[in-house]
């Protein structure tokens, strides 16, 4: 399935010209409209306008601590931004971060979607239990990975030494606290990127597997040419899921590291929610608006790269 | 099978359908709307003595007003306090959030002291001076027992002479906490001066053991910038030349400054790996388990001393915070607490004023008041208390000696926070970032002098 | 013959993979029983300890776990319930019926996934205070209603553009009206996707955390938020704290073992023809 499918590609505009020679076009109007209009209401009453607010508030300087300094400044905001060392820090750190995330929990839920599709009668438990971490709260989580990444009494300094290394400073360390957060993360999402990846997986057709096996195409010959351009839309909408929640990433962040050590773990989410906390709303705004925008080229860029696929044909 | 009706009436059809549709959105929203005020009204309108107080989740202030609630409602049946526990972390930003909605929420708002500039630019406060005049006895018997310096933070301006817009039954200090069983197994005593801090935290660090010679909060931000401006006090400093008109000139770029971050990085070197990015809890986990086994400047706690907490309860100790070694050195402790003030919003000022002064009193309105504040984790302003609680809870002492000595933890002004938050990103830029000290120095003074042009000060 | 092997071994592989993944959460179980001198301690401690309920007695005490948990159960599936069906009905009409610009609005309608908490984090929390819903279970509903949406919308339209329009043709030629179709016909067809929908919309609300702690003081307070109550000042509960995740999840899985069937059914996505 295309969940990006536009009604007029894809399906074409048969569906649209159907409904149009179809009687009771009138009514089926009138029942769209009715049907749309809840959820259009909803979202102008509670997206568009705090958006467009957040917009006025990017323009303007807007302390709450001096509301007296409240004034007009254009874009100037923006340039100040720009020149905010750590607001650029955030926005490179958080684009470092959408990168890893995708890297590793894409491979980590292919191979887990892998070992999982071998699991034949233990798969209801397997694929239950394995979707636990997600429902798990990530700020408790957090919290938990925090105390067991202590690098004195945690938990996973004492295992890695049980096994004979020395153990790392994870999160007391600018260089190794990212790694530990995606660590954290990974184990939060992979299994949920492992059952989607799972089900695609095991609808190809078994005709397909069939004739792989019997042709002796196996192991990762298998998984490049014929399983991964068959299951590629799936890949792209997890891919894009994925990279959406890791720009606006928050939870993890802010419980594990807040941003530390130093600055080292300092993505956008983390440095917006300083800003609010030191009441510095208009910057807030603004970097919000960056992560927007940032956001909505990149969903386009890949939105792109699907229709490229999808245009090229891979049915 | 309909047939579709003529193209007029089909237009008009699909106007009024359009029509209701939007006038059954549009009452659906005002309904909502009405929901919610008539829960509010009701809520109200349960008695005119409802009172509903902000206060930070936890020890020191939930838990001891959860205290003295019950001996509260037997004395004052009328009046029902309705207690809103946020997370201590949180507060700050919800505070100013909601005072600059001007929201009657709250009746009672439990905050920083660093709150009340802040407030005062928004006339949130309530000035408290007409309730005190009702009752000059225990008003006396208060402004005597709370050391001036604690109860002027609660003034604006802060000083003896200033209008009273807060009462508070909480003081804090940062103190100096270490192992006497350890400091006396390697024959040491406690260090007065950062150099001699330094020689210690060397003597005491063996990794191999488990055993750190250093920890404090260095989370960046806020609190590395309060540790950082800890040191930088007991070295003489001050965050201006002067705090008034023609001054306020940031005076972080000098020798005490420089100092402050000198021995900050080589303290490091001893530091517990938590410290670069420690808040409290990870801070007094580490010297609960033993791993640490001094902290130096840490703010004061009493769960150190909690045999429920730690196994070493009975032999971690509180002293008073180092000074410099330079001629300008001195004990300066920084002072923390929260006291209480009332929205000048609120609708219910009188009942509010109850509960403050309730919580506030000491054993002379009614003994269950101390003992119950102090029993349920509270960390009392009043000196009589501290004093008489000394034995059961042992940094009562480091506080009663801070206290006298103890400087703000934030110059009181509205731009408190967002200039801590620099400080401390500055900081931690040196320890961890690799940033030169000099370097490091200059952007806070910039950054500080910024925000204060920002705010009209230098007009 | 090695392919039943390779069948066999696949089942073992699968089980130690989900075991040493959950290790995390057997720590947490662990740490729920031990008394807090034990969990504050230098090396881990797994045995020779007095197992303790008093955390789990802490959290019904002190912080009122029942309360809360009654909050996330008002709020949770009644937001997820309004969402499912407001989605359901858009997306019908947005895939199948004749409506104008419908590709331009359900581009529209997603791009609100895409918005980073803190920009609305303050515009919704003067909203509500004007309207006096703030810390009120039907002001968390809505937002979390609002926030739900785009993602539904958008995925049950993806599923219902799958299913070919020609039975709905055939259906309307034979003279059923066009919620008769909707009703009866497409649903029961798209069963799958809405279940995806309920499983996304519920666990993210659940355990949604910026805009809870935002908009509630007490009142409404939700469970992620609760939780943050137990980073004390000075110290973190992780006895309560454990207590209480291992509390939440009994419940969760329940649930997750009655619909991952149909939830693995939706997660095909149709992708493969």
């Amino acid at each position: 399935m295309n969940l990006f499918a536009v009604r007029s590609a894809g399906t074409t505009d048969r569906t649209v010209q159907a409904a149009a020679r179809l009687p009771g076009q009138v009514r089926a109007q009138r029942l769209a409209v009715l049907l749309i209009l809840p959820t259009l209401i909803v979202l102008v009453g509670l997206a568009i306008y705090p958006t467009l607010y957040a917009f006025w508030m990017s323009l303007r300087v807007y302390l709450l601590y001096n509301p007296a300094a409240g004034r007009f400044v254009g874009l100037s905001n923006f340039a100040h931004l720009l020149n905010d060392e750590f607001a650029v820090k955030s926005l490179w750190l958080t684009g470092l971060w959408a990168l890893l995330v995708i890297i590793v929990q894409m491979c980590f839920g292919m191979a887990l979607a892998l070992v999982m599709d071998r699991a034949t009668r233990t798969a209801g438990l397997v694929k239950t239990l394995i979707i636990v971490p997600v429902f798990v709260s990530p700020i408790a989580m957090g919290l938990t990975w925090r105390f067991m990444f202590e690098p004195v009494s945690g938990l996973i300094n004492w295992i890695v030494r049980q096994i004979g290394f020395s153990g790392s400073l994870w999160l007391s360390s600018p260089s190794t606290a990212l790694i530990s957060v995606l660590i954290a993360d990974t184990w939060q999402w992979t299994p949920f990127i492992a059952l989607i990846l799972l089900a695609g997986i095991q609808s190809i057709s078994l005709e397909v597997a069939e004739a792989a096996r019997l042709d002796r195409v196996r192991g990762l010959f298998y998984i490049r040419k014929i399983l991964l351009p068959l299951i590629w839309p799936v890949v792209l909408v997890v891919v894009l899921i994925r990279l959406v929640d890791s720009i606006r990433v928050f939870d993890l962040f802010y419980i594990m590291t807040r941003g530390g050590p130093g600055s080292s773990t300092l993505v956008s989410g983390v440095y917006g929610f300083t800003m609010f906390q030191t009441g510095r709303l208009s910057d807030m705004a603004t970097l919000g608006i960056v992560i927007l925008i940032a956001i909505n080229l990149l969903v386009s860029l890949v939105l792109h790269l699907l229709y490229g696929r999808e245009k090229k044909g891979t049915t | 099978m309909s047939t579709d009706p003529p193209e007029s009436s089909r237009t008009r059809e699909i106007t009024r359908r359009r029509a209701l549709q939007i006038t059954t959105g549009a009452s659906a929203g005002i309904l909502l709307t009405k929901l919610g005020a008539i829960g509010e009204a009701i809520a109200a309108s349960e008695g005119s003595g409802t009172v509903t107080v902000f206060t930070s989740a936890g020890q020191r202030w939930e838990l001891p007003e959860r205290g003295v609630l019950p001996f509260f409602e037997k004395k004052f049946p009328n009046i029902k306090v309705n207690l809103r526990p946020i997370p201590h972390g949180e507060a700050n930003p919800k505070i100013q959030v909601t005072m600059k909605a001007k929201s009657d929420a709250f009746d009672v708002v439990f905050a920083e002291y660093g709150q009340w500039p802040a407030m005062h630019a928004l006339g949130a406060l309530t000035d408290l001076t007409p309730y005190l005049e009702k009752d000059p006895g225990w008003r006396d018997d208060y402004f005597s027992d709370v050391p001036e310096p604690v109860s002027s933070l609660y003034r604006v301006p802060a000083e003896a002479k200033g209008t009273c817009y807060g009462l508070t039954p909480d003081g804090n200090a940062e103190v100096c906490f270490y192992r006497a069983d350890i400091f006396e197994k390697k024959g040491m005593k406690v260090p007065e001066t950062w150099p001699e801090v330094i020689e210690a935290a060397k003597e005491l660090h063996e990794p191999k053991n488990n055993q750190y010679g250093f920890v404090t909060t260095m989370r960046r931000g806020l609190y590395a910038g309060w540790q950082f401006w800890a040191v930088h006090a007991s070295y003489g400093g001050t965050w201006f030349d002067k705090e008034e008109k023609g001054g306020w000139k940031p005076a972080f770029n000098n020798d005490a400054g420089h100092k402050a971050l000198e021995v900050l990085t080589k303290l490091m070197q001893y530091a517990h790996p938590v410290t670069v990015n420690a808040v409290d809890d990870e801070c007094n986990a580490a010297l609960g388990n033993g791993s640490a086994v001094y902290a130096p400047i840490e703010w004061g706690t009493g769960i150190l001393n909690d045999k429920s907490f730690t196994k070493f309860s009975d032999v971690i100790k509180a002293d008073v915070t180092p000074k410099g070694e330079t001629p300008e050195g001195v004990h300066r402790p920084l002072m923390g607490g929260l006291g209480m003030f009332i929205p000048s919003y609120s609708k219910n000022k009188d009942a509010a004023f109850e509960w403050v002064k309730w919580c506030c009193s000491g054993d002379k309105t009614d003994p269950e008041i101390g003992r119950s504040w102090v029993e349920n984790r509270g960390q009392p302003a009043r000196v009589s208390l501290l004093s008489k609680y000394a034995n059961e809870r042992a940094f009562f002492a480091g506080l009663q000696k801070g206290f006298p000595k103890a400087v703000p933890f934030v110059s009181l002004i509205p731009e408190a926070f967002v200039i801590s938050e620099l400080l401390g990103n500055e900081t931690t830029e040196v320890l961890t970032g690799g940033k030169s000290i000099d370097a490091a120095l200059k952007a806070m003074d910039d950054g500080v002098a910024k925000v204060m042009g920002d705010s009209g000060y230098y007009a | 013959m090695k392919f039943r092997l390779w069948k066999r071994f696949g089942d073992v592989l699968a089980c130690a993979a989900v075991a040493f993944w959950l290790l995390p959460v057997g720590w947490i179980a662990l740490t729920s029983i031990k008394p807090t001198t034990e969990i504050n301690s230098v090396t881990p401690v797994f045995w020779g300890f007095t197992p303790t309920m008093e955390h789990y007695s802490e959290l019904f005490s002190r912080f009122e776990f029942s309360r809360i948990l009654l909050n996330n159960l008002l709020i949770v599936p009644a937001a997820t319930l309004i969402v499912v069906v407001l989605a359901t009905c858009s997306a019908y009409a947005l895939a199948r019926l004749p409506l104008k610009g419908a590709d331009q609005i359900s581009l529209f309608i997603l791009s609100f996934r895409f918005m980073p908490g803190m920009l609305v984090v303050l515009p919704y929390y003067l909203m509500l205070q004007e309207v006096r819903l703030l810390d009120s279970h039907l002001g968390m509903i809505l937002v979390y209603v609002a926030f739900g949406l785009p993602f539904a919308v958008w995925l049950i339209r993806g599923f219902l553009l799958d299913i070919p329009p020609e039975l709905e043709e055939a259906a309307l030629l034979d003279g059923l009206g066009r919620f008769e179709i909707m009703w009866k016909i497409v649903l029961p067809l798209v069963r799958p996707g809405i279940a995806v929908a309920t499983i996304f919309t519920f666990v993210f609300t659940w355990n949604e955390y910026l805009f809870a702690f935002a908009l509630t003081f007490d009142h409404a307070v939700t469970l992620p938020v609760q939780l943050s109550k137990m980073i004390d000042a000075y110290s973190v509960l992780w006895g309560p704290l454990s207590a209480a995740v291992i509390l939440q999840l009994l419940p969760m899985v329940a649930v997750v073992f009655f619909i991952q069937k149909h939830m693995v059914r939706g997660l095909t996505l149709g992708a493969v023809k």
